[in-house]
């Protein structure tokens, strides 16, 4: 048991981390929440409207449609990031000569910033002097020249390529960290009982990654279903509405139109769609204790 | 150990005294500099210091003003147009915006509202503000107060290559038939490899207000107007009127039946259009005199081949103001010096200058008059100012920039019929008049 002069030195430990909590995380989520009950423009302007905003959201199908979009776009990307990150980890997680210079290849999409990201693929994409028009031109595959941002069908596309190429090497390295964690004696153990290749991916591997893939697909879903920038850069959430995903519209109604309320409320409504998904898949892929 | 971490306590006290010491000793040289005068620091946040070549120029200009007061330094924030609202918006909120910032009327009232804007008329006087043209002083003010010193107008019009005009002996074009037919004649295959690589027009069809406002001008000259208020004084849309429709089909139609437009519509806002013109891939584009400045900079050959018309009209001519000028902030602490700047930067002299280099039009009557102004380069954008219309003074009208910009788009690259889009459009544009107080 702790003497109260040690419980009062622990209280002191996590006192600054505590304080940063506070300050960066709980203070701004609350406020944002106040900030959604008020007709405001952050300054001059307070005006409570109570749940207004939360109303006039929940009764159109307007917010339900953009929410439906960016989960069609998260699952997209979630599942381009866990096929490619899984495949390259177990081939980086292989003792092969000079694995490290493509381990550090592979990871370059994560280091680059968003932004540049987002612009060298719209040059990439451009439809007059892109590379992938001219390449595919080139080849015969097509006769003119493609506006793969500027229409409804390509463009939806186009950023689910974008996003899975940016986010890719996250998901491989953790599952490449978690591979690296499971023991030899495992495997030879599991050798000795008969198991071949794909039993030993089944039985072993799979299950002894499991918590590093549940944290990875916790924190890659919450990651890209807010996703901003690179959409940004790329459509602006065009043409149309064919990528017009929910943190684009929070953005638009904060810094566009001014609706700072408006966009608050729809931000609280997406922290509990992610907060609903984080507790999905816990209870889908977790062991129950949590 | 105890003597050691006094020592370290003594060590650190030391250096941040020293470090005191010598920025204190710093701010007592810089205010003894200019003659023992105090040195005074403006911060300008502007959207010219990202664009070229008016960034440049602009810096030369202050740089110029600082010779002049050598008392005054001047620290410029560049922040891209698109960006601006947004930033100034968030400087505001955390209490940090800087003396000065650029304004345009569509923002004038959000910032009004906002209670960050210094009243220029009071500032300035009513004596000084007689030099510039009224319905400009008009379109930048809030209830009779001067909300920014209008330092250009880029009215909207049609900018063309005069040369390619004179070659097909084609005329500047007066309506939007005559424009369609000089279109379609300057749509070409240059190298002949069967594909065309010349297009009669760039247009900008990006869902932002760069692209939004130029429709706007089109809807406008077919006598749509997207909001305005009707003879009982209530706000209205006027997005699903007939007109409204064939404004729309007309546009939309130059991409997707004509082929008059490069690829890639949804995707090219003003720097790509502007590129496009430059580098000889289109023949015509609706802009701001500003694009002159940007074009021919990238491409010093087309000086004098680029000629400017109003915007060709279906009932009438119509343009924007196009006005971009400087806010003082309210919370600024040097109101008359920076006050003095700005009206350093309108004087003639340096007008005209601005004008040479950025191509974007004068505010004040008198260097209107010049000579330089009747250029066929200018022409056109100076005609144009008669021809345009004051941006309805209802605070959430950026919300119909999208509204529009959302129609066109969806008719371009989602295949929607023009009934669909107009319906959509008309359904938010009375959703935000409802909401609007």
């Amino acid at each position: 048991m702790l003497s109260s002069k040690s419980g009062f030195k622990g209280i002191w430990f996590i006192l600054p981390a505590v304080l940063t909590l506070l300050v960066l995380i709980t203070y701004p989520l609350i406020y944002g929440a106040y900030i959604s009950f008020f007709d405001t423009n952050l300054i001059t302007k307070w005006n409570f409207e109570g749940f207004r905003y939360y109303k006039e959201i929940f009764s159109n199908t307007e917010f339900l449609s953009r929410i439906i979009l960016t989960l069609h776009y998260t699952v997209w990307v979630v599942a381009g990031h866990f096929v490619i990150g899984l495949g390259l980890s177990l081939i980086l997680n292989m003792k092969l000569k000079g694995i490290t210079v493509f381990r550090v290849i592979l990871i370059l999409p994560w280091l680059f910033p968003e932004v540049v990201v987002g612009l060298l693929w719209k040059w990439l994409f451009n439809p007059l002097y892109g590379l992938f028009n001219s390449v595919l031109m080139g080849w015969g595959i097509i006769d003119d020249p493609v506006s793969w941002l500027g229409d409804e069908k390509t463009a939806f596309v186009a950023v689910i390529v974008v996003s899975i190429w940016k986010g890719f090497p996250m998901v491989m390295m953790l599952i490449l960290a978690g591979l690296q964690s499971i023991s030899e004696d495992v495997y030879e153990a599991a050798k000795i009982d008969g198991c071949n290749r794909n039993k030993a991916f089944r039985f072993v591997t799979l299950p002894a990654l499991m918590p590093v893939l549940l944290v990875t697909i916790i924190l890659d879903t919450v990651w890209w279903f807010k996703h901003f920038t690179m959409i940004w850069i790329l459509t602006q959430g065009g043409p149309g509405n064919a990528t017009n995903v929910v943190s684009i519209d929070i953005f638009k109604q904060a810094f566009e139109f001014f609706n700072f309320g408006k966009a608050s409320a729809m931000a609280i409504l997406v922290f509990f769609v992610c907060w609903l998904m984080g507790y999905g898949y816990r209870r889908l892929l977790g062991n129950g204790d949590d | 150990m105890k003597v050691k971490k006094l020592g370290s306590w003594i060590s650190i006290l030391a250096i941040m005294g020293l470090t005191l010491t010598a920025c204190g000793s710093n701010k007592e040289t810089k205010s003894n500099d200019a003659e023992g005068a105090k040195q005074v620091t403006i911060k300008i946040m502007s959207v010219s210091q990202t664009e070229n070549p008016d960034g440049p120029a602009e810096l030369e200009m202050a740089e110029r003003y600082m010779k002049l007061h050598p008392e005054v330094k001047i620290e410029f924030i560049g922040v891209p147009m698109n960006d601006l609202y947004k930033k100034v918006t968030a400087m505001a909120t955390a209490g940090d915006l800087p003396d000065a910032f650029t304004n345009t009327p569509q923002f004038i009232r959000t910032a009004y509202g906002m209670n960050i804007t210094t009243d220029l008329t009071k500032l300035l006087g009513e004596d000084y503000l007689k030099a510039f043209y009224p319905n400009i002083l008009e379109e930048s003010s809030v209830d009779g107060k001067l909300q920014l010193l209008p330092w250009t107008a880029a009215p909207m019009a049609l900018v063309y290559r005069g040369d390619w005009f004179e070659a097909e002996g084609l005329k500047a074009p007066e309506n939007w038939d005559e424009f369609l037919d000089a279109a379609k004649k300057l749509t070409k295959d240059t190298n002949g490899d069967g594909k065309a690589d010349q297009w009669g027009f760039g247009m900008i069809g990006t869902r932002n207000g760069s692209g939004a406002d130029r429709f706007m001008t089109v809807l406008r000259s077919y006598g749509v107007d997207e909001l305005k208020k009707d003879d009982s004084g209530k706000w209205i849309t006027q997005l699903d009127t007939p007109e409204a429709k064939e404004a729309f089909q007309f546009y939309v139609d130059l991409n997707n039946k004509h082929g008059v437009v490069p690829p890639g519509v949804t995707e090219t806002g003003f720097p790509e259009a502007a590129s496009l013109m430059a580098t000889g891939k289109v023949a015509m584009m609706l802009t701001g005199p500003n694009a002159l400045g940007n074009i021919i900079s990238q491409n010093p050959d087309l000086k004098g081949k680029l000629y400017s018309t109003p915007i060709p009209m279906k009932v009438k001519h119509t343009a924007t103001f196009g006005v971009l000028g400087y806010s003082i902030a309210e919370t600024s602490q040097h109101k008359e010096v920076v006050a003095d700047y700005l009206k350093f930067m309108v004087n003639p002299e340096n007008a005209l200058a601005w004008n040479t280099v950025s191509g974007r039009l004068p505010t004040t009557i008198e260097v209107g008059k010049q000579q330089q102004m009747s250029t066929p380069e200018y022409a056109g954008f100076v005609k144009a100012l008669e021809y345009a219309f004051s941006i309805p003074a209802f605070d959430q009208y950026s919300q119909f920039q999208d509204i529009i910009a959302e129609a066109y788009q969806s008719m371009i690259a989602g295949n929607q019929s023009v009934e669909q889009a107009t319906k959509r459009a008309t359904n938010r544009a009375n959703e935000v008049i409802k909401n609007n107080k």
